[in-house]
């Protein structure tokens, strides 16, 4: 999918208020179109009722985690297939893994780098489309 | 008189001769004149003279005594007291003559008188080979048979039934003058005669009259003291002897007596070792235990009141009462040794002392064969390893402590790197905002906003930052607590005044006073942190709320300041974690805040000898009090 057809949904988990707008905001400016939600259950909730092309995540959230939520997405028929970009201030590499086990396409430690995300985001969309 | 035995009854001469004749005993009659007047068949029959009775009558006796001398042991003997009896004409009784061919004959003589001074002469002969040696053999016997008395190592005695002395032997008593002396005597005046104890002599008395009314033996033990003094230990006994033919009467009672002091001596000896080792037992530091198949005590030392002192330990009690039956591997060992299927193993068991503290021990097991090799039993040795097990118990208890603190720190890491890297994204994202912003010709107002909040995260940092440092200067040692006397009152008035009057969301906070109010001693540079962190934390968590208050309680030794808000409140699972580690309640996601805020202040609180509670409900509001005594120091 390229920008110039239809315009790719990303679905955005932080907890952070204003990050969350800012990552929206960086992504809208590129041509997506965003759902901001700043809880899994949130997340959850959303997915119900839509089915966004990628799915960023935030890894450090309460109750539940990126990681907690991620899982539970695989688990569901609806969305397992819905690749997942891991956005995080843990920067560990046991923790990089274990996103990686649970299916993530990528996993993006914060400060991060604007471009690489969305050449990730390019990257990751192409990829699912072929 | 039996018909068939043919004589002339009218002739008494006759009648006599007759019977002379048919009497087994051989007899015959000298006349005066040492004729013989009348010989039976018995007589002839003994001597072996083959002419028949009748035709001897008539010949002259000195020489037939000359002629039956020959068979006689002693043939002179036999003539020379043939002579001295005629001479003597007196009667002579059962006199005994030894034959050559071993018989033993009798002999009577009786004179006859006939007439004034005139005599016949009665010899009878009667063989008594048969007796004589029976009596002979009967002397024998009894000369063996005390011989034999005499040499048993035994004192041996034969009473009558009223304890009269029939024989003793030579151990009984040694002065043969005395032992002739005793016969007849009753033992209590033999005892009386031997100066015994008078106990002595009225316990065999006893004893005695015991065997014979039991019809038993009776045996017990005596202590004399020999004539050094030294005492000798006898098993003494009285057998009463039975009558076999006489309907079981007592004819005799046997007393003997054994000398048994070698086996007393034997056995003080063996008390003795067994005292030693009794002794050497006790003085072990280690519980030695001995019990049997049934888990009855037979033994426990010392050590088991100096240790536990719990339970009867004594013998015969059962070990469920020393060592409780829920102690299953314990149990299960001892089963395996008394079953055989293990001959020793050891392990570890927790007891409770009197006290009730518990007290740790190395034990082991091992099968208890000593007694007779047949029944079984079990040894078991417990060594008190307490404190070595308290030792172990604390260094588990630093490495415990070490893998908290190890936990924390990485706690702290990963809260630090979010701490820094969230607010460094929203920075560098509103930066990147900015360039496309400006690349887009938006305006002026729109850029601002993300100017602002960069600004304000840039602030957020050095806040985190600053506390960061405080931790380390409070982990250095610099930080000192430096109290000064003022009005807590006008502090907190200062305060609210210059910080939330009001605060940045538009709220103030109010301020409420109760008792009497006193000057205080605070470090105000710790006192403002403390104060500011938890008038930040209730405004932070209450927003869209009513305000937040603050109430200050002065009362006798203390005074407490409580902030008061009607926000999210904290999860009761978070609350025990609430001062102690850098982790934030569960449901302040959307909030910001570095969790390292009430530990700071926990500690500067702490530092005033003072205290800090929390009282919270989910969704209702949280309250925060700190208590504090005038006087710090």
């Amino acid at each position: 999918m390229t920008p110039h057809k239809q315009k790719a949904t990303i679905l955005i988990v932080e907890d952070e208020t204003a990050l969350l707008n800012n990552i929206a905001s960086i992504l809208e400016l590129s041509g997506y179109v965003c759902i901001k939600t700043s809880s899994g259950s949130e997340a959850l909730a959303v997915l119900s009722n839509n089915n966004p092309d990628i799915i960023i995540c935030d890894v450090m959230m309460a109750p539940m985690d990126g990681f907690q939520l991620i899982a539970l997405i695989r688990e569901n028929k609806q969305t397992i297939n819905i690749p997942v970009i891991f956005l995080t201030a843990r920067a560990d590499l046991k923790d990089k893994n274990k996103g990686l086990e649970l299916g993530a396409k990528a996993y993006l430690t914060k400060p991060f780098n604007v471009t690489e995300l969305i050449q990730m985001i390019q990257f990751v969309l192409s990829n699912t489309e072929a | 008189m039996e018909k068939g035995t043919a004589y002339n009854t009218n002739n008494v001469s006759d009648k006599y001769q007759f019977i002379l004749k048919v009497v087994s005993c051989a007899i015959l009659i000298e006349s005066p004149d040492h004729k013989i007047e009348f010989v039976n068949q018995a007589y002839c029959d003994l001597f072996k003279i083959r002419n028949r009775p009748e035709s001897l009558i008539g010949t002259d006796c000195k020489q037939g005594s000359v002629l039956l001398s020959n068979l006689f042991k002693n043939p002179t003997q036999f003539l020379l007291r043939i002579n001295q009896i005629l001479c003597e004409q007196s009667e002579s009784k059962n006199e005994l003559l030894a034959l050559r061919d071993g018989r033993t004959l009798e002999r009577n003589y009786t004179p006859i008188l006939i007439d004034d001074g005139i005599y016949s002469h009665l010899w009878t002969y009667k063989d008594v080979t048969e007796q004589h040696y029976t009596d002979v053999k009967l002397q024998e016997q009894k000369t063996f048979y005390e011989q034999v008395l005499n040499i048993i190592p035994s004192d041996f005695a034969i009473f009558s039934k009223d304890h009269r002395y029939l024989f003793v032997n030579e151990v009984g008593v040694d002065n043969p003058e005395i032992r002739r002396w005793v016969i007849g005597r009753t033992d209590f005046e033999y005892c009386l005669f031997r100066k015994r104890p008078k106990e002595i002599a009225e316990l065999r008395r006893d004893n005695f009259i015991k065997a014979i009314h039991s019809r038993k033996e009776i045996s017990w033990e005596e202590e004399i003291a020999d004539t050094s003094g030294k005492p000798e230990y006898f098993l003494r006994t009285y057998f009463p002897v039975l009558n076999d033919e006489d309907d079981d009467e007592i004819e005799t009672i046997v007393g003997y007596g054994i000398n048994i002091s070698s086996i007393r001596e034997k056995e003080k000896l063996l008390q003795k070792a067994r005292e030693n080792y009794l002794h050497t037992l006790n003085g072990l530091s280690e519980v030695i235990l001995l019990a049997n198949e049934d888990l009855g005590l037979n033994f426990i030392n010392d050590a088991w009141n100096e240790s536990i002192s719990k339970g009867k330990a004594e013998k015969g009690t059962n070990i469920f009462e020393l060592v409780p039956i829920n102690k299953y591997d314990f149990y299960k060992q001892v089963f395996s040794v008394l079953s055989g299927s293990a001959n020793k193993l050891s392990g570890k068991l927790d007891l409770k002392d009197k006290d009730g503290k518990e007290r740790w021990f190395q034990y082991s097991l091992h099968s208890d064969l000593s007694e007779e090799g047949k029944e079984k039993g079990i040894v078991a040795s417990l060594n008190d390893i307490t404190d070595k097990v308290h030792l172990e118990q604390n260094l588990l208890d630093v490495v415990k402590r070490q893998k908290e603190l190890n936990d924390l720190k990485s706690a702290f890491v990963n809260m630090v790197s979010h701490e820094l890297r969230t607010p460094l994204t929203v920075i560098s994202s509103g930066a990147v905002i900015i360039q496309m912003m400006l690349e887009a010709g938006k305006s002026k107002e729109d850029i601002e906003q993300y100017i602002t909040q960069i600004l304000n995260e840039v602030e957020k940092m050095t806040e985190f930052m600053n506390d960061l440092l405080m931790v380390s200067k409070i982990e250095a040692g610099k930080i000192d607590f430096k109290p000064e006397k003022i009005s807590i009152k006008e502090f907190l008035q200062t305060l609210v005044k210059d910080h939330y009057s009001p605060w940045k969301d538009g709220r103030s906070i109010s301020l409420h006073y109760k008792g009497t109010e006193r000057d205080v001693n605070i470090d105000t540079m710790m006192m403002k942190h403390v104060m500011q962190n938890l008038i930040e934390n209730a405004f932070k968590y209450s927003a869209g709320k009513p305000i937040p208050e603050i109430t200050i309680h002065f009362s006798n030794t203390h005074y407490s300041i409580s902030v008061i808000d009607s926000g999210i409140g904290i999860p009761d699972e978070d609350i025990k974690n609430l001062f102690t580690s850098f982790t934030r309640g569960k449901n302040t996601s959307t909030i910001s805040g570095t969790g390292i805020g009430l530990v700071l202040v926990k500690y500067f609180v702490e530092q005033h000898k003072g205290s800090v509670a929390v009282k919270s409900k989910l969704n209702k509001g949280t309250v925060f009090t700190v208590k504090i005594p005038y006087d710090p120091a």
